[in-house]
């Protein structure tokens, strides 16, 4: 497929006080098709977010190359056609949101693409509705709390129907059940053909993408398919990371010298090992 | 250690928006101990703990920490909020000192006590909190997002409230800065035998380190028990407001047929190795 998201040798360093020339992102080169659902993994601090922000121009690379559907980050000219393509999500919705009404704020981006009124009204309710927040349409968002903000905040940026959504850290503030309503509306999102790029903490979360990246020191060290990410439990915990219960379940019993495969991820894959464990027991 | 008697909270009263975001709580939190409180977004979690150090003033009902009544005319409320340290969601967004080392003393300066104490408490949070004294000398604005957190924990810490309260302080952080701070609050309460109150998301980290458990939905308590009684009791009422329960008490309840009281990853192998051993 064709690499819509493409970073080349990407580096990016700022000032800081006492240490001139920080090298946050160090020759990161990955390329993300249309259509992918990608999960990025690393500790704080090893430049997960700032390779986000380099993706929709928000940061421009020190050295190297940054293009969205052919379009460089660098070229002014491209950033808005960029930012229509990729939307971005933070971490913390109160960053995010403008208006005093919640679908006025949903709307707020669609005002600035000139999107007809009859259009408008029915992409912003789709998108309330997509994150379960229509109800709350004509509540005002400093009411709301924190896991209702972001699913406004995602909501804002379904309406502009981007053919990719880059989300830093979004379920960092929700509960369980929020959390599985953004996650299952991204998985949605995705099967209808939307670039998924979800930076995350909740292994759990990565697991349900098809592609996991994990980024150390501004390095790519790891670029697989969950299962075959998650199988490397010592490796992911040296870098401060830690794997799906499931796959710690396993991994220990494996431990101990019972035979149960590496690469299990889910809970249903797990209590089916375990079950079969017993069974060849007996 | 903290007594709450009927205590109901109404926001935007008179408005459009009016909600009952407590609804007649009655609580009764022991010295010593480490309690969870979880809950749905918007269920009340933060309304409640808000009442604890006078944030928040009850509509009715009255909230009483270790035997002093708040909002009573008598009542200095000042000291009531060195006596209950409330940790913000997010609280890294409250530094703002030119170096770590005055951040974490700022609380503490408005204390009334001698700079030697000052100096003590100081040195004894960094040392709790971990921060290394060539962190202390750092502009805070220069530190990772785990380490701020500590920090503006820290601040809080030095105050030494007798009642810590928290509202989900390891949101946001990666694996291990969750079992840093996880771990060092659990430590604090070891070394001080105060009371702490974790509100919390995170199932798998309240299984892990708190003693009992508060759940709440819409603004009323649905069970407060000790915390294994709470995920085999409460499960699938848990699952039914939109709560989960640990991952590894899912999966031996699933393999199980029943509910189970495992919630961490080693009882659920030594669960598993009993099975097999007795099958």
């Amino acid at each position: 497929m064709e690499e819509f998201i493409k970073t080349e040798n990407l580096c990016f360093s700022y000032y800081s006080q006492d240490n001139l020339n920080k090298t946050v992102l160090d020759n990161v080169s990955l390329s993300f098709s249309q259509g992918e659902f990608v999960a990025v993994l690393g500790h704080n601090g090893s430049g997960k977010s700032t390779f986000a922000k380099c993706i929709n121009g928000i940061n421009l690379p020190t050295s190297g190359k940054v293009t969205v559907n052919n379009l460089d980050t660098v070229d002014d000219k491209n950033l808005l056609e960029i930012r229509r393509n990729v939307g971005m999500v933070f971490q913390n919705p109160d960053n995010q949101i403008v208006s005093s009404i919640v679908e006025d704020d949903v709307a707020f981006a669609l005002e600035n693409l000139g999107v007809p009124p009859k259009e408008m009204r029915e992409r912003v309710d789709n998108a309330l509705k997509a994150v379960g927040m229509y109800e709350y349409r004509m509540h005002s968002p400093s009411k709301l709390s924190g896991g209702q903000k972001q699913r406004v905040a995602i909501a804002g940026i379904l309406a502009m129907n981007p053919k990719c959504i880059l989300l830093d850290e979004p379920t960092a503030m929700l509960d369980p059940q929020g959390r599985k309503e953004v996650m299952s509306t991204l998985k949605k999102l995705n099967e209808q053909g939307v670039t998924v790029i979800i930076i995350t903490h909740y292994m759990e979360e990565a697991a349900m993408a098809k592609r996991v990246v994990v980024i150390d020191s501004g390095r790519v060290v790891m670029d697989n398919e969950p299962k075959k990410i998650f199988c490397q439990v010592e490796k992911l915990k040296s870098l401060g990371l830690d794997v799906p219960q499931a796959t710690q379940i396993c991994y220990e019993l494996k431990k101990r010298g019972y035979d149960i495969p590496t690469g299990i991820i889910t809970p249903d894959e797990c209590t089916a090992e375990i079950k079969k464990l017993l069974k060849n027991k007996i | 250690m903290i007594d709450i008697k009927n205590l109901t909270y109404v926001y935007g009263e008179n408005t459009p928006f009016q909600k009952t975001a407590l609804d007649n709580i009655n609580l009764h939190i022991k010295a010593d101990s480490i309690v969870g409180i979880i809950g749905h977004t918007g269920c009340g979690k933060s309304t409640l703990v808000s009442h604890l150090n006078g944030i928040l003033k009850p509509k009715q009902g009255e909230v009483t920490v270790d035997g002093v009544k708040l909002w009573d005319k008598s009542t200095n409320m000042r000291q009531i909020r060195f006596k209950v340290g409330l940790v913000f969601q997010y609280p890294e967004y409250q530094l703002f000192e030119e170096t770590v080392a005055k951040d974490i003393a700022y609380g503490v300066k408005n204390m009334g006590l001698s700079q030697e104490e000052i100096n003590q408490r100081v040195a004894m949070s960094a040392d709790l909190c971990n921060i290394t004294p060539e962190i202390m000398g750092k502009s805070p604005f220069d530190l990772s997002g785990g380490q701020k957190r500590r920090v503006a924990i820290a601040g809080i810490i030095a105050m030494q409230p007798k009642v810590l309260v928290l509202d989900e302080p390891a949101s946001g952080l990666d694996p291990k800065g969750r079992e840093e701070i996880l771990g060092m609050i659990s430590e604090y309460r070891k070394r001080t035998h105060s009371t702490v109150l974790l509100v919390s998301h995170s199932m798998e980290d309240v299984a892990r380190f708190a003693d009992k458990l508060i759940v709440m939905d819409g603004g009323k308590i649905l069970c407060y028990d000790d915390t294994p009684k709470v995920f085999s009791r409460y499960a699938d009422k848990m699952e039914s407001i939109g709560l989960d329960i640990p991952q590894v008490t899912k999966i031996m309840g699933a393999v199980e047929g029943k509910n189970v009281p495992v919630f961490t990853v080693e009882q659920a192998v030594d669960e598993i190795v009993k099975l097999i051993n007795n099958s």
